[in-house]
């Protein structure tokens, strides 16, 4: 493996607890470096399987998030002066190409649509990457695998991919796991009693079920994880799930009061 | 404003049979008109006038002298609510319930205060709502249930399946936070809802024994529902508290202690049927879940009292404490069953106000309106059987937008996220990298022209220009959107889930669109029209282009109501034709619809079809594009006939505000 990209390998087990039969998925379309998007709410585990799967690739993972303001050269490098005169630097996608690794675009529905179609050429059966400020064109390492993921909920209203963007990946869907499973994971990720972390998932679980009557998103994992954190911690519960749940997901009032609702049913 | 004239005001004062009352309120009436917003109130007033027969005639007199003073206060149902406060309160005390009346009572002010201060199911119906949605885990409908006579046992909740009616107001006797009451009266229906078999045969039991089975079922259910949810027992344990201090032995008093100490689950009562019900509940604990094994106990329980000679008269009998449902949702009583009973009840006195209104805002000019008079214009339709056109064929009345006869909706939208997503969408598709500014100070790159004439410059000594830089440009589309509203009959139709019809969201959207674009800036207007008949589209100017949009206007999108029909083409022909005027060259017609175009005087179900096709392209070729967001599922077939492309099918119908925000933004940037 090339020193560049050593740094970016992973090398203690992330924690992750699989919630279906997402990770033989994953492996197999590795195997086949098929482009891959993970598609599921905000705080529900993508960037964390990411980092799972890499780490059990043994394979560097590079990642970037989107933004909004992002340009193809953030992506691909650009030229920068040095005293000699100009000098080429690769963008993290290019370095991930040359060198073999996994390059994962979080959120990449954040960054404009003409940034975006510079992953093409990447993604199909051509695997290359034309750096045409560079003149060159550089042929992704046989190790080289793109992830993507994107968040289908409302976001979509002002922002989407585009089918020819899309239909260049394989897809997992992701949700929140099952109580059980979500309430072993809070309790793991934030050191706190199950007892605890299941009041938590249950909370949540009666915010989703406000999602699109209401709320855009329900409560997180990963907003359970800090709010439990918090509990550990010696906060007292109604405080925890108010600064770490209920008051950062809406603005409105009526919602919080409903929220708050949730949080008294669930803590005495 | 609406208000009966005098004639008729006259008539509806014979409905009340004291003449002393009769006269003194003739008298008041005038000045009292000043309290009353709407005519609904006005005929509410009267209606509980008549029913003021219930009280003496002193304590009648007594309130009719004193409603200048409550009414400046309370709103009519607030009233009644306090009259109904009193008279529970001071039951078998006249002397208190005059004092009460006379407001000489410390009660009589505290729920006067109480009331003012607002505390119905309206005011809390928005967070109620999803507290309902999330406890519940899917859509459970609060409906309102109506105190119908004054003199009545207190009113509970009921329950249905699908949906949850709530007492329109409880009173100061029953608590005093009353979204907590709310809430525990929520939660008690959730877990009966999860927990209890539904409409179980009644046959042959005694109706105490009904009475004390429910009592014990509502206590099997709260155990269970608090299991994982312990804050519960909390929340019923503060309504529970007055029961602590009953010493008497009627049956309401021995069954308030039951449901108490069951809830606390202590034995410690002092009487023995009691602790008896309670050793007999958690003997049964074990296995929590057999329903029957807990009938049991009720049977029991029930038998005993009627060995204690307990008297027991199920026409006064409510269960306790104010939160709890009136148990109709676990029987089935054979022949007249109460559920339906209930709902039929509020159906028909749902479509009885409606009509009211509807009567009320046929023949009276509205005030302060935009178009003062009606104008009638023509407009030709096409006839696609025989390819031609019909001359002046329609007639278009614009109509001013009568204010009040409908009741002032909640927009519960969250307005922020709407404005933040408007606004950020209109901003992001101004950031336009194809319109570049050559030749910055500053900026993201070279402008290379720039460069080289600075390069230039310096080689050949002359001062160079520093501006070599170029960045993004703003795009300054300055487009006219006319947002066309459907405001036919079939808008009105309830959402299932949900308390509102679709006009209503149509409305709530509309207003948080126009506010949220009113900061930005943007030239557009809000139109609606119905249609009865071709001599009579109605065509409504909510919103004009050169107003901006405030409380006045915000009030003409509430007051518009779905009636007759859909004969879109005429409308699309009037709103090109007022878009047109407008300056600048980007023009846009934004439809909001619920179902196909129809008449009452087509049956050709194509003919309208094909006349708005035709609407559509004369629309197109005088340039002003046309947008379609429908909200019928099955709409696709129809409404690419007419669009074309430029449709979008909302089936989720509460995403309607941000479907339509980003339609608009959409084609902002055509």
């Amino acid at each position: 493996m090339h020193g560049i990209v050593e740094q970016y390998l992973i090398k203690t087990e992330p924690y992750y607890c699989p919630s279906g039969k997402e990770i033989d998925l994953f492996k197999s379309a590795y195997h086949l470096r098929l482009p891959m998007m993970l598609k599921g709410p905000t705080g529900c585990g993508k960037t964390r399987f990411v980092e799972y799967m890499a780490w059990l690739l043994k394979k560097p993972l590079i990642t970037v998030a989107c933004n909004e303001d992002m340009t193809a050269s953030d992506l691909v490098g650009r030229y920068l002066l040095d005293p000699s005169g100009t000098v080429w630097h690769d963008g993290p996608l290019t370095t991930a190409v040359r060198y073999g690794a996994i390059c994962y675009l979080d959120e990449i529905v954040e960054a404009r649509q003409d940034t975006t179609v510079i992953i093409h050429p990447l993604t199909d059966a051509r695997r290359i990457l034309p750096l045409d400020k560079k003149g060159e064109i550089v042929h992704a390492h046989p190790d080289f695998q793109l992830v993507v993921s994107y968040n289908p909920g409302y976001q979509s209203i002002s922002k989407d991919l585009k089918q020819s963007t899309k239909q260049r990946f394989g897809a997992i869907d992701f949700y929140y796991p099952d109580p059980e499973h979500e309430a072993t994971i809070v309790a793991h990720e934030a050191s706190v009693g199950h007892e605890v972390a299941a009041k938590l998932v249950g909370i949540a679980a009666k915010s989703r079920a406000l999602k699109g009557r209401g709320l855009e998103e329900g409560i997180s994992t990963r907003m359970l994880v800090y709010a439990a954190a918090l509990i550990r911690d010696g906060m007292r519960a109604m405080d925890a799930c108010r600064l770490a749940m209920t008051r950062p997901i809406t603005d409105d009032e009526a919602l919080h009061k409903a929220l708050d609702g949730f949080i008294e049913a669930h803590f005495a | 404003m609406q208000v009966p004239s005098a004639g008729r005001e006259e008539a509806a004062l014979e409905g009340i049979q004291d003449p002393l009352v009769r006269e003194q309120l003739a008298r008041k009436l005038p000045a009292l008109r000043r309290h009353l917003g709407r005519a609904e109130e006005h005929r509410a007033l009267l209606e509980l006038c008549e029913e003021l027969d219930e009280l003496d005639a002193g304590d009648r007199l007594a309130l009719v002298a004193n409603l200048d003073y409550l009414l400046e206060r309370l709103s009519v149902d607030a009233l009644r609510r306090w009259i109904i406060t009193g008279m529970r309160a001071c039951e078998e005390q006249p002397e208190r319930l005059t004092r009460y009346l006379r407001l000489e009572d410390e009660l009589a002010r505290a729920s006067l205060a109480f009331e003012a201060s607002g505390n119905g199911l309206e005011t809390f119906r928005a967070p109620l709502q999803f507290y309902a949605n999330g406890l519940a885990g899917r859509p459970l409908e609060l409906k309102n249930r109506r105190n119908a006579v004054l003199n009545g046992p207190p009113l509970r909740a009921v329950i249905t399946a699908n949906s949850l009616l709530l007492p329109e107001g409880y009173s100061i006797v029953d608590g005093t936070d009353h979204f907590r009451l709310y809430c525990a009266a929520v939660a008690h229906a959730v877990a009966h809802l999860r927990f209890s078999p539904m409409h179980q045969d009644a046959g042959s039991l005694k109706p105490m024994s009904i009475a004390i089975i429910s009592l014990i079922e509502d206590a099997r259910v709260e155990y269970l529902l608090a299991l994982d949810h312990p804050g519960l027992r909390r929340l019923w344990g503060r309504f529970h508290a007055p029961a602590r201090n009953e010493t008497a032995l009627t049956f309401r008093a021995l069954t308030r202690r039951l449901a108490c100490a069951l809830h606390d689950g202590r034995v410690e009562d002092e009487n023995y049927w009691v602790n008896k019900g309670v050793q007999l509940f958690r003997e049964r604990l074990a296995d929590p879940y057999d329903y029957r094994a807990f009938r049991e106990i009720g049977s029991i329980l029930a038998n005993d009292l009627g060995q204690m000679r307990v008297r027991f008269n199920p026409q006064q009998y409510v269960p306790e404490p104010a939160y709890c449902d009136d148990n109709s949702f676990l029987w089935n009583f054979g022949e007249p069953q109460p559920p339906p009973q209930q709902q039929e009840q509020l159906f028909v006195q749902g479509v009885r106000v409606e009509r009211v209104e509807r009567e009320d805002g046929g023949g009276e000019g509205g005030a302060g309106t935009l178009v003062e008079v009606e104008q009638r214009f023509s407009y030709p339709e096409w006839e696609y059987r025989t390819q031609t056109e019909r001359q002046d064929w329609v007639t278009l009345i614009e109509k001013p937008v009568q204010l009040g006869g409908s009741p002032r909706i909640e927009v519960t939208i969250p307005r922020h996220r709407v404005r933040q997503s408007i606004f950020s969408l209109i901003k992001a598709n101004q950031l336009s990298r194809s319109a570049k500014l050559r030749r910055q100070w500053e900026g993201d790159q070279l402008d290379l022209n720039g460069t080289i004439a600075a390069l230039v410059d310096y080689r050949s000594g002359v001062q160079p220009d520093p501006r070599v830089f170029t960045k993004p440009g703003r795009h300054a589309p300055k487009p006219s959107v006319l947002v066309l509203l459907d405001l036919s009959e079939s808008t009105n139709d309830r959402i299932p889930g949900r308390y509102d019809s679709v006009l209503d969201v149509a409305k709530g959207a509309t207003i948080v669109l126009c506010e949220a674009i009113g900061e930005a800036a943007e030239r557009f207007a809000v139109h609606g029209f119905s249609s009865n008949g071709r001599h009579e589209v109605e065509y409504f100017r909510v919103k004009d282009f050169d107003e901006p949009f405030g409380e006045a206007q915000a009030q003409r999108v509430l007051a518009l109501r779905g009636e007759h029909s859909t004969r879109i083409g005429a409308a699309l022909r009037h709103a090109c034709g007022l878009v047109s005027e407008q300056p600048g060259d980007h023009k846009v017609v934004l439809v909001v619809t619920d179902g196909e175009p129809s008449d009452v005087d087509v049956f050709d179900r194509d003919y309208l079809i094909e006349d708005a096709a035709m609407a559509v392209r004369v629309l197109r070729g005088r340039g002003v594009i046309s947008f379609c967001l429908t909200l019928d599922p099955k709409a696709k077939g129809y409404v690419s006939r007419i669009f074309g492309n430029d449709f979008l099918i909302v089936d989720e119908l509460v995403e309607l505000p941000f479907h339509l925000s980003k339609a608009f933004v959409k084609l902002l940037n055509r």
